[in-house]
């Protein structure tokens, strides 16, 4: 269950700061934020996993 | 179906280990070699309108994975049928296919662009694709292989992919959470590569499609 919200709330929060900063920057480095942003969610994923499921 | 695994006494394991790794392995080598020849098979859509051109790599991964969605809820009933049970890390799935799916768009589009400048590396790639299944263990276990194969083994991408879904599916067990930490990392830096180059030679792809 706490993983479960654990991911919720991860991507919930990726979806967010994703979507206002693609929005707020115009020029195409949004798009190497994005992967860094991306970098960032998978990495935390894993982690969330590695703690609460081990 | 009724193979067994060494050291194994379900009868069925072979079919759940082949199965496990083939599947995500069809989508993953389908999405980079149709991305290879995108830009060329589309040529007749680049040529006439605007449109983002990683978008068409893109629109490859998403039939991929709902051919991918389909294949897993058939084996999803045939694990139920056969009774096996799941920890759960069956959640991290989707994430796998996730990173693997980035990979395979960070190598797709490295391959789409350069394959319009040099025409034979569709062929090339193809035949990449082709050594690196065999390279990865999807249809033998690891255990076959002599030491110095088996000890260069963790260097493959696709094998720390593959081992995720054999662990979850197969042996119950936990994917190496450190090595699939380091691939998103190393799979972010190819991707932010690609689109570099990509970036650098859009204005030339347009002009010579």
């Amino acid at each position: 269950m706490i993983l479960l919200l654990g991911l919720i709330l991860w991507t919930g929060m990726y979806a967010l700061v994703a979507y206002f900063s693609w929005g707020k920057i115009v020029v195409h480095i949004k798009v190497y934020l994005l992967i860094l942003y991306n970098a960032v969610y998978l990495t935390g994923v894993f982690l969330l996993f590695n703690f609460l499921v081990r | 179906m009724g193979s067994r695994m060494p050291g194994s006494a379900d009868i069925y394991s072979y079919s759940i280990y082949l199965t496990a790794g083939l599947v995500p392995w069809i989508a993953f080598s389908n999405t980079i070699a149709r991305s290879t020849s995108v830009f060329l098979d589309k040529r007749h859509l680049i040529s006439k309108i605007k449109l983002s051109l990683p978008a068409l790599i893109i629109y490859i991964i998403l039939s991929e994975t709902i051919t991918f969605i389909i294949t897993m809820m058939l084996f999803f009933v045939f694990l139920f049928c056969t009774g096996s049970h799941f920890k759960k890390n069956i959640l991290l799935i989707p994430f796998v296919y996730y990173l693997q799916q980035l990979f395979a768009f960070g190598f797709g589009l490295l391959t789409a662009t350069l394959t319009v400048f040099i025409r034979d590396l569709r062929e090339i790639v193809g035949i990449i694709l082709q050594l690196w299944f065999w390279f990865t263990p999807i249809v033998y276990l690891r255990l076959i292989l002599p030491d110095v194969v088996s000890s260069i083994m963790q260097y493959n991408p696709a094998y720390v992919i593959i081992e995720s879904y054999h662990n979850i599916f197969l042996f119950n067990k936990d994917p190496n959470y450190g090595a699939l930490i380091v691939m998103t990392i190393l799979i972010h830096g190819m991707i932010f590569i690609s689109y570099k180059v990509f970036r650098a030679l859009e204005k030339d792809v347009r002009d010579f499609l």
